[in-house]
Formats: structure tokens, C-alpha cells, sequence
């Protein structure tokens, strides 16, 4: 931000000043549930999770701020853009940015919202998004396919519980760590979860795609041998030659295809999609391979 | 008409929860379709539309607000329309990918409406902050949902409305069974383009190996998902804990100036 105004009663040391209200527990709890329930519902794209973030931090601003001007300040403060993570990475920026207003240092709030929303967003999106999610719901998934109703229970149970814990543990940790969050995070603790989170990930997606992804050919060929002198002609099915090379190996190529098609030529997903579409189509209706719903055995 | 109402409100809470609380996940179309299944009473059905259309939505998130597939909408007018239908579940389920697959694609155009409109909430915003009127920004901030639920809530409501299962039993027999069965396979298939996808966005290069691991856990020795992504755990903890710690020293690229 370009400028920035402080129009706060900043901490003083005076001893006969009056005490700057103190926040109790319930006024944090306030704000949390503010967050916990419609964070994101008035995103937009100019200003993203603004509306959300001040709506958030209102009950606080409030009981910091009793003058009029001071609270109306604060609440313009807290309006501008924001964008992060709204699991990982925006409970911890509301607890720590509201540890800063406490402390009487509205330039340090926003210095945490403006440094850790853009690190956080990558960290939480690939944590909370790519892997963990994609875990849980394959495995879901799979159960459900195979019309087992604990699949989607089981699901809802990895999320709801999960997601709250570590939400409501974050907001006040980072409430509590105040000023000292930046050495926190600054360790490497955040470095050694992603790259702990990643390994998981590409070992189970490893494993996933050969359970998931179901691609059996059903095609065959002639061939002649010869049997003890006389020639005869063999009828060899494709999959089956295959499967001595390679167990999966048409799923993998697939895959492994799509993959270079995003990778090398950046393809638009849609793309990807509709390519995929048009070659299920082709061979499903021309009966080159096996028409067959993802069954894994979960 | 009950049921079309249902629907509709199913919608309108499944996009609550993804932007606010959380709790079920209900922009998921397994959660969704399932959800969607419960209200035209046969859970089976919504749970396989739901299941597979999942798949191929795996690695696909709205990152820093992206438009995606609207699968959340498509699971849901997929299991409706798919319930009237006639057949086994195979079948039934064949016709929900048909209808909600391409449905979810072609309502992703109304999703940046959604995003869109709540601009002009948050310009009333600004003037209640300049007032201190906590009230107004309260205002604001929850009807600044209403784009987002009407551009899920509209589509659902008509698609659900045309749930005349005269009208779909015309459309079912319309399709050839050559195309059921290219549907099938897509669903088979689909899943590839949500891996590729998680694997774009991950170091690749760096730990490729990784994948060979998980593969041939469950290519090899038959491994269940459950047990390779227990596996996974205790290796990445392995990984993390035998790294010489200098290497971890250097420090976040996390730095705050505050």
C-alpha cells in the first residue's frame, strides 16, 4: 500500500494513560466463527476476500477502536484486496493480523496480510486442494463406485473434522504467536510440510492411476505359427501381449499423454477434457476398447 | 415440482459450503451427486454419477479463482434427469454422464457472472465502512452470496423442472447404445485428464520416482488405495525425518516485513 494511514491511539507506555482495551476470548471466538461460516461468500473479482476479511475482523475493530473515527478507519483499512487460501493460510492471517491491531500496530496487520496471502494461497492450494483432497475423495470415490454409501460419509468426516481442527488451531495460534510468527514460519517448518505433503501425494497418485483409470483393449490379431511342421493361424488378443510387458501400461500412456499435452502445449483442461471425450466416444462405440465404469477394488 | 425445489436449495447449499464453512465439501460431485440422489430417491444412482464424475475432477480446484467445470451443477442435473430414465444403474448412469458431463462445461460460463456481480456489493461496502455502520457491511457481505447461488440455483431449477420423464425416456431411446458405450469408456477414461492435471502442478522432475513407488504397490503387489496412502504417510515422514537437517536450515521463502 502506497499510503497508509494510522490514525490509531498508538501503545503507550505512559502508566496514566488509559488501558487500550483488551480483547477477551470471546471477542477472537466472534471473529472466528465470522470467518468459519461465509469467509469467501462475497468474493468478487476486484477485491476478492476483502469483504470477508473485514467482516471478519468488525466485532474486533470494534471493541479496539470505542472512538467513531478510529473504528471507521479501521474497517476501511481491512477492506482492501485480499486473496489466499481460505483453509490453510486465511485463519492464520486473521489471528495474526488481529494480534497487530491489538498491539496498536495497524502497519504490521497489513504487512502480514500483504506478505503471507500470496506464499499461504500456494502453500494451502497444494496442501489442501491438490493433495489431500484428491486423496481422500479417490478413496471416497472409489467406495462410492462401488455403491458402498460410507464412500461419501467417509469423505464428508475427512473434511469436516479435519478442516475445523486445523482452522480454529491456526487462527489462535497465530494470535498467540502475535509478532514472533515470523520466525515460526520462517524456520523451514512450512518448506519440509509442502515437500512431505508432495512426496505422499506422488506416491499415492502413483498408485491411483492404475486403480482409477480403467483402459483394456479389446482388440486382437492373427497370426500364423507353426505347430510341429504344420502352420496354424492364432488369435492373440492385444491386452493380454501387453499385460506380459507392462501390468497397466494403457492407462499409464494416457495419462502420461494428457500430461505432456498440459505441460508441453500449456492445453486449456477443457481441451484435454474434449480430447479425452472424443477418444472414449470413437472407441467405445467402435468397440476397440472395453466399455467399463472405474470399479477398483477399494 | 417438490423435487425441483429440493434440488434447487441442494444447490444453493453446496456452493455456500465451498465458500464458507467448509463442512461437506459440497462443490465436490461426489458429495453433490450424492446429495442430488437422496432427493429423487436413489442414492446409488447419484452416488456412481457423482463417483465418476469425481474422478475426472480430481486435480481440478479453482486456484486464486479460476472458472472451472461447474461439476457440482452438472452431478446434480445429471442424477435428476438420468433418475427418470429407464434401465439398469449401468445405464442409468451412462445418461447422467451424458447430460452432466458437457452440462458442467457449458455452465462454467455463467460462473464469472457469479464472480462478477458482487463487485457492486462491495462499493456499497465501502461507503457503510466509511459510516461505521456494521450493520450495512453485515448486509453487504451476506447478500453478496446472491450471484453466486442464482447462477447455480437457475439452471438447476429449470433443468430439474423439465424432469418429465416422458421427455427423458424420448431422449434415452434417441441415443444409440454405441454411444452409451463410448460414455462409458469416457467415464473409464476421464480420470486421466484429473491426474495429468495433479501432476502439472507437481514437482515432477524432482521426484519422479515417487510415482513408481505407488505404482507398483498397486500394479505389483495389489496394495488397496488405503493401504498405499498409509504407505505414502509413513514414507514421506521417513523422507523428512533421514534429510540432513542442513538442508532444511536456509529458511522459508516466507519473509514478512510487517
Amino acid at each position: 500500500m502506497a499510503s497508509n494511514p494510522v490514525p490509531t491511539s498508538g501503545p503507550t507506555t505512559s502508566p496514566a494513560a488509559p488501558a487500550l482495551p483488551r480483547l477477551e476470548r470471546s471477542d477472537l471466538r466472534a471473529a472466528f466463527w465470522r470467518y468459519f461460516w461465509s469467509f469467501q461468500i462475497s468474493w468478487n473479482y476486484e477485491r476478492m476476500q476483502a469483504l470477508g476479511f473485514a467482516y471478519a475482523m468488525e466485532p474486533v475493530l470494534r471493541k479496539l477502536f470505542p472512538n467513531k473515527e478510529d473504528y471507521e478507519a479501521a474497517l476501511q483499512r481491512h477492506l482492501v484486496f485480499f486473496n489466499t487460501n481460505p483453509v490453510i493460510g486465511a485463519p492464520l492471517i486473521i489471528g495474526s493480523a488481529i494480534a497487530m491491531e491489538e498491539a496498536g500496530a495497524p502497519a504490521s496487520a497489513e504487512g502480514v496480510k500483504i506478505a503471507l496471502m500470496g506464499p499461504l494461497a500456494g502453500v494451502g492450494d497444494t496442501i489442501v486442494w491438490a493433495l489431500y483432497n484428491s486423496i481422500i475423495f479417490t478413496i471416497g470415490a472409489s467406495m462410492a463406485l462401488n455403491q458402498n454409501i460410507l464412500g461419501p460419509i467417509f469423505v464428508i468426516v475427512m473434511v469436516a473434522i479435519p478442516y475445523t481442527v486445523v482452522r480454529w488451531w491456526q487462527f489462535f495460534w497465530a494470535y498467540d504467536q502475535g509478532k514472533r510468527l515470523a520466525t515460526s514460519l520462517g524456520s523451514g517448518a512450512l518448506e519440509r510440510v509442502t515437500e512431505g505433503a508432495t512426496i505422499l501425494g506422488l506416491i499415492v497418485i502413483g498408485g491411483f492411476i492404475p486403480s482409477i483409470v480403467h483402459l483394456v483393449t479389446l482388440t486382437d490379431y492373427k497370426q500364423d505359427v507353426t505347430v510341429a511342421g504344420a502352420s496354424v493361424t492364432q488369435t492373440v488378443a492385444v491386452q493380454k501381449q501387453l499385460d506380459t510387458i507392462l501390468p497397466f501400461m494403457l492407462p499409464i500412456l494416457l495419462t502420461g499423454f494428457v500430461y505432456w499435452l498440459l505441460k508441453r502445449y500449456n492445453l486449456n483442461p477443457l481441451w484435454a477434457i474434449a480430447i479425452v471425450f472424443v477418444l472414449g466416444i470413437l472407441g467405445g462405440w467402435l468397440g476397440w476398447f472395453a466399455p467399463a465404469l472405474p470399479a477398483p477394488p477399494a | 415440482m417438490l423435487t425441483a425445489i429440493l434440488l434447487t436449495i441442494w444447490a444453493v447449499l453446496c456452493v455456500f459450503d465451498i465458500l464458507g464453512p467448509n463442512v461437506f465439501m459440497g462443490f465436490r460431485p461426489l458429495i453433490a451427486g450424492t446429495g442430488a440422489g437422496l432427493i429423487v430417491g436413489d442414492v446409488n444412482l447419484g452416488m456412481a454419477i457423482g463417483a465418476t464424475l469425481e474422478l475426472t475432477a480430481l486435480g481440478v480446484y479453482t486456484y486464486g479463482g479460476a472458472t472451472i467445470p461447474d461439476y457440482q451443477t452438472g452431478a446434480i442435473i445429471g442424477t435428476a434427469l438420468a433418475a427418470a430414465g429407464t434401465g439398469d444403474l449401468a445405464a442409468k448412469t451412462a445418461v447422467g454422464l451424458t447430460i452432466g458431463l458437457p452440462a458442467a462445461i457449458l455452465l462454467a460460463s455463467l460462473d464469472p457472472i457469479g464472480r462478477f456481480l458482487p463487485t457492486f456489493w462491495i462499493h456499497r461496502a465501502d461507503q457503510y465502512a466509511e459510516q461505521g455502520n456494521s450493520n450495512g457491511l453485515t448486509l453487504m457481505h451476506w447478500t453478496a452470496f446472491i450471484p453466486w447461488a442464482l447462477v447455480r440455483a437457475i439452471p438447476t431449477f429449470l433443468a430439474a423442472l423439465a424432469l418429465n420423464t416422458d421427455t427423458v425416456k424420448q431422449l434415452q431411446s434417441a441415443i444409440p447404445q454405441g454411444f452409451i458405450d463410448g460414455m462409458t469408456l469416457v467415464g473409464a477414461i476421464l480420470p486421466a485428464v484429473g491426474f495429468a492435471m495433479l501432476l502439472k502442478i507437481m514437482p515432477v522432475n524432482k521426484y519422479w520416482y515417487m510415482l513408481l513407488i505407488g505404482f507398483v504397490l498397486y500394479g505389483y503387489l495389489k496394495v488397496p488405495l488405503l493401504g498405499i496412502a498409509l504407505f505414502g504417510l509413513a514414507f514421506a515422514f521417513m523422507f523428512e525425518a533421514l534429510k540432513p537437517k542442513a538442508a532444511a536450515g536456509r529458511g522459508g521463502e516466507v519473509s514478512i516485513n510487517g
